[in-house]
């Protein structure tokens, strides 16, 4: 059926507008978050999404040897059906609303609109008011019309906004507490648990991950934490989570440490005397970054005879909003691979490949190698066929190329860094040709 | 569906008529599946089909309006994506599916289409979550496709040509003057199984002498469904997804139909063989029959020894927890043919009348979620019949139990072997299934315990 021969990456897509749902966003922000429960104002398969992204990460969660010991809020939909785009949806929240109440008798109800409803115009923060009044308790709305207002993250940040400016007030610190910010797959994900092990060295301990996954109960506790660490990574798309955190820290007046984040090895030095600055032990700081790049040395020497001088290969087919190629690059060095070429796939949108051409060739000054190839323009069927191994955003089905999946969702630290290589290598020693792509 | 009907999603529910639609469309080969619709949408219903269809991914993409578009019309976004199918591609046919915000624009798709100039034929359909759930959204394809049936049909009465006929018919189809034909219909290889099902159903079918004719939405080609008129009668595995099309066949084309649901177990299977025979005798009964006697005896005997070292096959619980379809049949095998229980619980995934003997307590997900939640809160251990999301809920609780997935979604199971959930096949399967599944709980208490 396909017209052309050329490299086909996955999928048909490219991410250029409307890439996303407010509604997930607003139920992450909560969905572990005991005494809540949703509500979609929406069709029914709204809900259905958003269960098969939880359920996906549970078992990503499980498939990590995590034990995962939270329960998710109820998740309910209020079925929006064709006739209710003629006569309104506002009854059948109405109805919706009294049955969870009924059957879930939630402390706090947090309500969010889909496209549909957004289309027929119901008016959902007067039902949600109204129902405040009735059952007495915080009926929280983000009535963004799924698609039509923004994206996951903006259901995501404007739940959290409204839980800060409704719940939370100023009060004393208690030194040592650390509250997490953002969710990177929650208190059981690779990041949490890293950044609580860097943590660790210089006694601090976390309490808390916001939002998301601390009980409606504690909320009101939150802003007693000493210090505040934002979840995030250097992409473009996380804007929101920096600019809530320095709400956070503006409002409550929490430091934060927000201008660095420990992804990639170089960042993560930087972040952790960040830290030690802000226990104002700079030597300890210094201490743990030689400890743990020690443990990246040692690592890196005992698998160098399989990835030393190896042909490796950049394939880059997400925009700078979504990725960052100088961490994936430098993973590359420190495993003293041979980067043959960076390539980029034609699903790369034309507005913004010269941002992502740019990006590797700042990386290239920097480093002083100014000889890797950058292909942009289809014909690298001969890179490829050379290559070792592909370093790939995207996976190239049916190519022999043995290929690693670089994680949309970073890892982070010391350890994110060890299971990227320690994947790499682990594709590098597989024998013969088993085909499929390689995910950290 | 009733009005007051809401759905916990923590209780199952079923995925969007968007994605029931593609299912349908995508199972026809050479056919392009445009979703007139945002990423999120569009991604979700094909990332549902490719999971069991790997070409899927190369056979779908979305238009991604923007939110403007709903208020100006999607034209300009509809034109762009026809063109890219036009530019990449050169399917047989494109179907362009407007998800539920966008089929409230009112667009003019055959319209534009008609515009972008394409050199196949394009069908359209509104089909989005509002439209309902899968079975819903199959529906809505299914019928758009039997109007073009329906079209073939009338333009080949006016030429006077006898190919379709429009009268009840149940005597021998045109073709294959020695075995009586069948239609089936509500199949779908994006079920759990699906695929492997459907073959065990053509399997058992053509063995006890019938011929199938067309499998709309299990994998017929375009040419194969507009011949559904030259089946003798319509068999409806699955209400949920095919018993309006089937009552619109009779309507529309005087084709006879039988609600059959779907054969599970070795006796399920052999009455349902049955019900069929009754309508349209089939020549071969006799050896299925034989074929059905072979395998329980051989299971009979397979329990019997291992029951002598383990016990019998009891569990305090077992939850069926599917679609009705899945759920009465497999209920009645598993209490009716192999396991023993004090406690077997249905749940539901959408409203049925169905009412099976087996169950001790029957919950319908929309109606009775206080009760479904009980069953997880009180759940003491036994046997889960059901999909990822009753065990995931049950990990959460740290509830016991053990699984045998029977629906999707399936995430912590492979696929990989062509081993039916239904039929004579099937049977063997599921009761292999439920036997490894007590002897793993076993282990794993004797693990846990040291």
């Amino acid at each position: 059926m396909e017209k052309k021969d050329k490299l086909a990456t996955k999928w048909l897509f490219t991410k250029n507008k409307s890439c996303s749902c407010t509604m997930p966003g607003v139920w992450r922000a909560v969905s572990f978050c005991d005494g809540c429960a949703v509500i979609f104002h929406s069709p029914l398969g709204c809900a259905h999404v958003a269960t098969l992204m939880d359920l996906g990460a549970q078992y990503r969660i499980i498939g990590d040897h995590q034990n995962e010991n939270m329960d998710a809020v109820p998740l309910i939909s209020s079925n929006l059906q064709e006739k209710d785009s003629i006569f309104g949806g506002v009854e059948k929240l109405r109805g919706c609303i009294a049955h969870v109440m009924e059957t879930w008798q939630p402390k706090c109800l947090v309500i969010a609109t889909s496209c549909v409803a957004g289309v027929i115009g119901d008016d959902v923060e007067q039902e949600a008011a109204d129902a405040e009044a009735e059952y007495g308790i915080p009926v929280l709305c983000v009535p963004y019309g799924g698609f039509l207002g923004g994206e996951y993250s903006d259901g995501y940040f404007q739940t959290v906004r409204l839980i800060m400016e409704r719940f939370i007030q100023p009060q004393p610190k208690i030194p040592g507490r650390v509250l997490l910010f953002g969710d990177q797959m929650g208190p059981c994900g690779q990041y949490a648990r890293e950044v609580k092990r860097l943590l660790a060295y210089f006694n601090l301990e976390v309490k808390w991950q916001f939002p998301g996954y601390v009980p409606f109960e504690s909320w009101n506790e939150l802003s007693t934490a000493s210090l505040l660490i934002p979840l995030n990574y250097a992409g473009q798309t996380q804007g929101g989570l920096e600019k809530t955190a320095a709400a956070w820290a503006e409002r409550f007046g929490t430091p934060s440490i927000r201008d660095v984040y420990p992804v990639g090895w170089q960042n993560t030095c930087a972040w952790l005397r960040k830290i030690a600055e802000f226990v104002e032990d700079s030597a300890k700081g210094e201490t743990v970054i030689q400890q743990e790049e020690k443990r990246l040395n040692d690592y890196v020497k005992s698998i160098l005879p399989a990835t030393q001088n190896k042909k490796a290969v950049l394939g880059i087919g997400r925009g700078p909003r979504w990725y960052n190629p100088a961490e994936t690059l430098n993973t590359m060095l420190r495993m003293q691979m041979k980067i043959s070429a960076a390539i980029l796939y034609d699903k790369v949108m034309a507005e913004e490949k010269d941002s992502v051409i740019a990006a590797v060739e700042e990386w290239k000054k920097a480093k002083h190698l100014p000889d890797i190839p950058i292909i942009a323009d289809s014909d690298y069927k001969d890179c490829l066929e050379q290559a070792d191994v592909l370093l790939t955003t995207d996976e190239l089905p049916g190519n022999p190329v043995k290929q690693f999946f670089i994680p949309m969702v970073p890892l982070a630290g010391t350890d994110g860094e060890l299971i990227v290589m320690r994947t790499i290598y682990r594709l590098l020693c597989r024998y013969g040709n088993k085909g499929g792509i390689a995910y950290a | 569906m009733p009005d007051t009907n809401w759905k916990t999603s923590c209780h199952h529910m079923s995925t969007c008529a968007l994605t029931g639609a593609s299912a349908f469309f995508a199972s026809i080969p050479g056919s392009f599946m445009l979703v007139n619709g945002p990423l999120w949408c569009y991604f979700y219903a094909m990332k549902y089909v490719e999971d069991y269809d790997a070409s899927a991914l190369r056979r779908f993409h979305c238009t991604q309006p923007e939110g403007n578009a709903l208020v100006y019309g999607t034209e300009k976004d509809l034109l762009a994506g026809l063109d890219f199918v036009k530019s990449n591609f050169a399917p047989e046919r494109i179907f362009i599916l407007n998800n539920c915000s966008v089929s409230l624009v009112g667009d003019d798709i055959a319209g534009i289409a008609a515009k972008a100039g394409l050199p196949c034929p394009v069908y359209a359909a509104d089909c989005g979550g509002i439209a309902g759930d899968f079975a819903e959204g199959y529906e809505i394809a299914f019928m758009r496709v039997i109007d073009e049936v329906e079209k073939i049909g009338k333009a080949k009465n006016d030429n006077n040509d006898s190919g379709i006929s429009n009268k009840p018919n149940l005597t021998i189809s045109e073709g294959d003057l020695s075995r009586p034909s069948l239609n089936l219909l509500g199949l779908t290889p994006t079920y759990f199984r699906g695929e492997e099902d459907i073959k065990e159903i053509c399997r058992i079918l053509e063995k006890a002498g019938y011929r199938i004719n067309a499998i709309p939405g299990g994998g017929s080609t375009w040419d194969e469904i507009m011949q559904l008129p030259k089946a003798d009668l319509n068999i409806v595995l699955r209400d949920e997804l095919a018993l309006k099309a089937a009552k619109k066949l009779e309507t529309e084309l005087g084709m006879p139909y039988l609600s059959a649901g779907m054969p599970y177990g070795i006796q399920g299977t052999l009455q349902w063989l049955e019900k069929i025979d009754n309508l349209l005798p089939a020549k071969n009964l006799a050896v299925v029959r034989q074929e059905a006697e072979t395998v329980n005896a051989r299971l009979q005997f397979r329990s019997g020894n291992m029951q002598s070292l383990w016990g019998p096959l009891w569990f305090d619980n077992i939850l069926v927890a599917a679609p009705p379809s899945e759920a009465a049949g497999i209920a009645e095998a598993v209490r009716g043919e192999w396991a023993d229980t004090g406690n077997l619980i249905i749940h539901f995934t959408q409203d049925t009348p169905l009412l099976p003997g087996a169950a001790t307590k029957i919950c319908i997900a929309g109606k009775d979620d206080a009760a479904m939640k009980e069953t997880f809160e009180t759940w003491s251990g036994g046997l889960v019949l059901g999909s990822s999301l009753e065990a995931s809920r049950l990990v959460r609780l740290k509830k016991p139990f053990v699984n045998c997935n029977i629906i999707l979604p399936a995430y912590h199971e492979i696929i990989a072997t062509d081993s039916p959930l239904c039929g004579i096949r099937g049977a063997a399967y599921l009761f292999e299934r439920i036997w490894n599944a007590k002897l793993q709980g076993c282990m794993d208490e004797v693990k846990e315990t040291k």
